[in-house]
């Protein structure tokens, strides 16, 4: 398994009617990284992971491998965590009942959930420092929290690649310490995590590998060749959207045009 | 008003001593707890208003299916036949609406509302033609718009019970599944559930209850009591099988209370009274309702939410 990176993506393209919102995507994840999609507003980022995994069509010709096989043959693998607007958090169910979902592909669709799969799913909301509030509905969480729910559920699948789209968006920052710790838990342990993610400074401070988007993949390898000054101004349409690029910022690129919200 | 209630036949019907208006009570409670745990996962997908055009398009099914019989010389209103051609229309209605979606500008309300239109008044305008015809059976087919126990005989009540129970069954049997295509159906794709066949699974089941209701219920009102238990139910707890257990429970309590009433009670059409019951049941539930009861709100007002 080892020679197969976790992920790997080949001329993915994906089109909302005539407009083209991905282009040609091509790139991959070594396994065992902590990396991140980033990109300006509307790069493609949530959409690259969406059609990756299947759940947007791609036009013909993508390829997408999940440790160099299908993801059908693999889903047990892979965890994905989608952005709070995925679900309605007026639903009848509590936080422990949110992340035992996560588990009921492999408890089984006709299958009792078990005392075990109880504890496993008490355990990972555990992790994310959820104990006190597993019998809340959770439409009554904060953002945040409700972020972390999701994180619980995706961690209890004891999944190999981790794909979560913007799971710091719009948090606390408790829970986004949390979340942070919680991601490079999972690295440690030896899994995969790709993580769209809107915070350059925090990608290149927390982060392995990165993959720099707009529209078309501008680069991907470890963060530090990934975001560059000269690459990252081209992504974002030649505004460095950080003070952080300072050291070796181009001149030349320096834009008029107001800065882009990340 | 009294003069309607012949004494005799009050206490019979009272105490159900009478096999049929017996059984017909059962079917109806049946009917309701099929009807509320089918309408609980209608209700979180949002599939109300299609389950609404799936049921008025039953009826041109049971028209023509009718009329057929009637031309071969068959008893016209041998029911399976009759909800077989029911089932049909459905289909052919779910299908029209996601045809009628792909024209440029028209939206799903409009998809659907111009489906029932269509269906809908199909079908009156071959019951119009089956009443001119004059044959004998034709009265019994009036049943199936306001329903009516009294006109039911014994086998139209078990049709109806072994309906309802498949419907049941069904449901309980897929309720994990129907509960994460429900709240996330992104993820239960990714979990490898056929999330397409599932939702055709759950409009099957709808037309079902609907099929199985037409007789005590009637196509109209059938859905008010796929969706009127569900929402009762809702405020009696924040978990998903509480709340499906309870909205079978009001279902059935509604079919039961309200096929005897109407069976008491002569001229009173069952599936109104079927329907008024769940509706006193909603007022009750979301005043007292123990989780989101507006009298016993326990819960968490947005202000107390933690900070983190």
């Amino acid at each position: 398994m080892a020679q197969h990176p976790a992920l790997r993506v080949q001329d993915l393209t994906v089109a909302y009617g005539s407009e083209t919102v991905l282009e040609g995507a091509t790139f991959e994840v070594p396994a065992a990284q902590l990396a991140a999609v980033v990109g300006p507003n509307g790069a493609g980022k949530s959409t690259l992971l969406r059609a990756a995994l299947g759940l947007l069509r791609p036009k013909s010709g993508a390829r997408v491998e999940f440790f160099g096989r299908p993801f059908g043959e693999v889903r047990a693998k892979v965890a994905f965590m989608p952005q709070r607007e995925a679900v309605d958090w007026d639903f009848p169910a509590r936080v422990i009942d949110v992340v035992l979902m996560g588990l009921y592909a492999e408890i089984g669709w006709f299958r009792r959930v078990r005392p075990q799969h109880r504890e496993a799913a008490r355990a990972a909301l555990a992790r994310v420092g959820l104990s006190d509030v597993e019998k809340r509905q959770i439409g009554e969480l904060s953002g945040g929290q409700q972020k972390r729910v999701f994180l619980a559920r995706t961690i209890v699948q004891g999944a190999e690649l981790f794909l979560l789209d913007e799971p710091f968006a719009g948090v606390d920052a408790y829970s986004e310490r949390i979340i942070g710790r919680e991601l490079g838990a999972l690295r440690d342990a030896g899994a995969t995590v790709l993580v769209v993610h809107h915070d350059l400074t925090a990608v290149l401070r927390d982060f392995d590998y990165a993959v720099l988007l707009n529209r078309r993949v501008a680069a991907a390898g470890p963060v530090r060749e990934a975001i560059t000054a000269p690459l990252v101004a081209e992504a974002y349409g030649g505004v460095v959207p950080l003070a952080l690029l300072d050291q070796d910022r181009d001149p030349t690129t320096d834009a008029p045009q107001p800065e882009r919200s990340t | 008003m009294l003069d309607a209630l012949a004494a005799a036949d009050w206490g019979r019907t009272l105490l159900l001593t009478d096999y049929n208006t017996r059984i017909a009570v059962i079917g109806a409670g049946c009917l309701g707890a099929a009807a509320g745990l089918v309408g609980t996962f209608l209700v979180l997908r949002r599939r109300a208003l299609m389950a609404d055009t799936l049921g008025h398009s039953t009826l041109p099914g049971v028209g023509l299916a009718f009329l057929v019989l009637a031309a071969f010389g068959k008893t016209p209103d041998a029911l399976p036949w009759l909800l077989l051609g029911a089932a049909a229309t459905a289909g052919l209605a779910a299908w029209l609406v996601a045809a009628t979606q792909r024209i440029p500008r028209i939206r799903e309300d409009a998809a659907l509302a111009i489906v029932l239109g269509v269906l809908f008044g199909l079908g009156l305008a071959i019951l119009g033609v089956i009443q001119q015809l004059g044959t004998g059976h034709a009265a019994g087919l009036g049943g199936f718009i306001d329903g009516s126990v009294a006109s039911m005989r014994a086998q139209d009540s078990w049709t109806m019970v072994v309906l309802a129970s498949a419907a049941t069954l069904v449901t309980i049997v897929l309720f994990k599944a129907l509960t994460v295509a429900s709240f996330d159906p992104q993820q239960a794709r990714l979990q490898g559930l056929p999330v397409r066949r599932l939702e055709f699974v759950q409009l099957g089941m709808v037309v079902v209850v609907t099929v199985a209701g037409i007789r005590a219920v009637g196509l109209i009102l059938i859905i008010a009591l796929l969706i009127v238990p569900p929402a009762a139910a809702r405020p009696w707890s924040n978990r998903l099988s509480r709340v499906a257990v309870c909205a079978a429970g009001i279902g059935a309590f509604s079919g039961i209370v309200g096929a005897w009433i109407s069976a008491l009670v002569t001229g009173l059409p069952t599936g109104p009274v079927i329907v008024l019951v769940a509706v006193a049941a909603f007022g009750f539930s979301l005043l007292f309702g123990r989780a989101r009861g507006i009298l016993r709100r326990r819960g968490h007002a947005p202000a107390e939410r933690l900070a983190h």
